[in-house]
């Protein structure tokens, strides 16, 4: 992205009207692209001193080119990371080639710890894709996420986008297989929490709030109407305007279905209130779309236009033959299943999870 | 609060002062001399004298209740509000170094609870007079909490308003809890009345009797309680007011506390905190005891489950005025000392437990108490 084009965006994410305003720099690599990046972060700031708003930024990066000097900047400027890990080294290392020769996962993690000892052991997030690799090794995944220190994990199927849709035959895997592998890890992970190492899985959270408690979970992906377009967009680097990452990696392929607009050539009103979105919205409300309508799982779950369109060619989407549909209602299912049963040492769990406190906090 | 009697001298109207055991120059006009004996010289003239000399001579017109049985004289202690009344009767009204004064802004209510401890009547006083006159007599005395209560105190609304300002400023870190039915506060403006005073130290207790629209309405004996109370709430937490729920368990609600916990969890998570409170039988309750009784011991599961329900789900929550005999061991960290300490008291079957020291005890008001109260011994 260009600075005159960072400049556009902003103009654009300012003149919104919500009150919160979080920046994620993706990419490619957003590093390699410093001095806009930095840009964007001061003149955000700046405008900000007269909105007012919440203002809050993140940087997805595989930290592998990570200077000094950024990193003092991410501090100085509250710049949270959200990096990538895919397990123990020679996984992580068979997913993420670098483009020299060596271990990506090698420079990973002198990078990690050198960004926790600079920010704070709580100051990167990762990230975990899984292939067909994991499906039998999610343990050691999980384990090598406890080994370095992180919170918890989430455990998220392969989605048909981009790269992985083109290495499909080798990475991809059948999603019954992943809802019986998620099933094996989160009864793994539930162990680790009773044997009194506290580790959340951000799915099960997230499912379990809507269900047990009155809260959103804020988890845009899951929701109705779908959030993109409405509760985030994506600014290409040519200034091009997304609901949502997915609609943008379609773009990448030639297929412009889900460009809301340019910021060059659009206004905010054209873009955020045009008909493209207006029917993005309008028909991605689990209340009205066939098979969401009556199904009995609606109020805990939620509607992906984009992945419809992928697998379908239409935003309304194919419920019986929904790979998307088939995951929710299978882990919504087996949630019920766990409230169901309600063992309560599973449910102190839960709820050790759901309340941000350590089981024992929960105990009584 | 308490009472005392004795015989009065040279009174002629209610004075209200500050109890003090030497009248010294510097003790302010305010005070009201306590002497078990006839002071032989007073430095300066009190506003008042408590004494248990029997004789009234020699009081050079200063009013007096003599003759007070001298027991009772020494439950006054230094720093105490009392008012004297002409026919000799002696109210104790603030108690020094107590976290649990209340005052009182009217005997009215919109309410008429089926187990209501003090039933309305008509007001006969004027309360804001009482309670500025109090509090003005304690400014200087370091008051962690205190009571606003009734009848219904919104009904007074602007006497409250002044009251609540008057704690804001002249007791700047004292926690304020307000007794309320809600149904006044339905009303945004009114709330946002009481808002807009800013004291960030209030707390408004509200009743719920029942997550039972009908059931509310009819413990409270108020059709359409239910949805105002509902309304307050939702009033109160959208100007970000500090809420306390408090349910009176009795006969018609003791089986549904699981369910009360989760309405409650589900449409007031913004409260800070719940009370779960045994009924006090006196006034109404005590009236209507046939219709309300059932002994805390049968509705320990649920309460323990109702408990369990808030705690697990991050919601403060406390048991008020259940003795620690009665609840279950894992529970005790949620039973504080919650009866006012001029209203706690311990039966004659408490006498050898050795857990009073740290018992919310029962209340001194109540005509009838648990069967099933006994001393714990280890």
């Amino acid at each position: 992205m260009r600075r005159e084009t960072a400049q556009k965006v902003l103009d654009m994410v300012f003149s919104g009207p919500s009150p919160c305003i979080k920046i994620e720099f993706q990419g490619g690599e957003p590093t390699l692209n410093w001095p806009v990046l930095q840009y964007i972060v001061r003149d955000a700031q700046r405008r900000n001193k007269a909105a007012h708003k919440q203002l809050d930024f993140v940087v997805c990066t595989n930290l592998i080119r990570l200077q000094p000097p950024m990193v003092e900047f991410f501090k100085d400027n509250q710049v949270g990371i959200s990096t990538s890990l895919d397990g123990p080294a020679e996984i992580h290392d068979r997913h993420r080639l670098l483009r020299t020769t060596g271990s990506s996962y090698r420079a990973f993690r002198t990078n990690l710890d050198y960004v926790r000892g600079q920010m704070g052991n709580d100051s990167c997030s990762a990230l975990l894709t899984i292939t067909k690799d994991h499906l039998g090794n999610l343990n050691r995944v999980i384990d090598e996420y406890v080994h370095l220190g992180f919170p918890g994990i989430f455990l998220r199927s392969l989605n048909p986008y981009g790269m992985a849709a083109a290495h499909w035959d080798q990475i991809g895997y059948p999603i019954e297989a992943f809802v019986e592998a998620y099933k094996d890890a989160l009864r793994y992970i539930i162990d680790l929490n009773l044997s009194g190492h506290r580790f959340e899985e951000y799915y099960a959270v997230l499912i379990l709030t809507r269900i047990l408690t009155p809260f959103s979970s804020g988890f845009v992906d899951l929701q109705s109407p779908a959030g993109g377009g409405i509760s985030g967009a994506i600014y290409d680097f040519n200034g091009e305007v997304y609901p949502c990452d997915e609609g943008r990696m379609l773009a990448k392929t030639g297929d412009k279905f889900f460009c809301l607009g340019n910021v060059y050539t659009d206004s905010y009103e054209s873009i955020f209130s045009g008909e493209k979105l207006r029917r993005l919205v309008r028909t991605s409300c689990v209340e009205t779309l066939p098979g969401c309508a009556t199904c009995a799982y609606q109020m805990f779950c939620g509607a992906d236009p984009t992945r419809n369109y992928v697998e379908s060619h239409d935003i309304v989407g194919h419920r019986p033959t929904s790979n998307f549909c088939r995951k929710h209602y299978l882990l919504i299912d087996h949630f019920l299943d766990l409230v169901h049963e309600n063992r309560p040492e599973i449910m102190r769990v839960f709820w050790s999870w759901m309340t941000g406190r350590s089981s024992n906090e929960v105990r009584l | 609060m308490r009472t005392l009697r004795g015989v009065p001298c040279n009174t002629r109207e209610r004075i209200i002062g500050r109890v003090s055991k030497r009248c010294l120059p510097w003790t302010g006009s305010d005070c009201i001399l306590v002497s078990p004996q006839h002071p032989s010289h007073l430095l300066r003239k009190p506003l008042a004298l408590l004494t248990s000399a029997p004789q009234g001579d020699d009081l050079r017109g200063v009013p007096a209740i003599i003759g007070i049985e001298s027991s009772s004289l020494e439950l006054l202690k230094e720093g105490d509000v009392v008012a004297i009344y002409p026919d000799g009767n002696v109210e104790q009204l603030w108690l020094a170094n107590s976290d649990s004064n209340v005052l009182f802004m009217t005997h009215t209510c919109n309410c008429h609870c089926i187990m209501c401890p003090q039933p309305s009547r008509r007001d006969d006083d004027d309360f804001l007079l009482i309670n500025r006159r109090i509090l003005h007599l304690v400014r200087k005395q370091r008051v962690r909490g205190l009571c606003i209560t009734g009848g219904e105190p919104t009904l007074r609304m602007d006497a409250l308003c002044e009251l609540i300002r008057v704690c804001r400023t002249d007791f700047p870190s004292t926690c304020v809890n307000l007794l309320t039915n809600g149904k006044i506060l339905r009303d945004f403006d009114c709330a946002k009345r009481l808002a807009l005073i800013g004291n960030h130290n209030l707390t408004y207790c509200v009743s719920l009797a029942s997550d039972i629209p009908d059931e509310h309405d009819r413990i409270m004996d108020s059709k359409g309680c239910f949805n105002e109370v509902v309304r307050a709430l939702q009033n109160l937490a959208l100007l970000s007011q500090r809420l306390e729920i408090r349910i009176v368990i009795h006969k018609l609600n003791a089986t549904r506390l699981p369910q009360m916990a989760e309405f409650i969890y589900r449409n007031f998570p913004f409260v800070a905190h719940t009370a779960w409170m045994v009924m006090e039988t006196t006034g109404l309750a005590w009236q209507n005891l046939q219709q309300l009784w059932v002994d805390p011991s049968e509705y320990v599961p649920q309460l323990r489950e109702a408990i369990a329900h808030l705690h697990r789900r991050n919601l403060d929550t406390s048991i008020y005025n259940m003795p620690l005999c009665m609840i279950p061991e894992p529970l005790w960290s949620f039973a504080p000392d919650s009866i006012s300490d001029w209203k706690k008291t311990f039966l004659p079957v408490c006498s050898s437990c050795i857990k009073i020291p740290s018992c919310p005890g029962v209340f001194a008001t109540s005509k009838f108490h648990s069967t099933h109260l006994h001393p714990i011994s280890s």
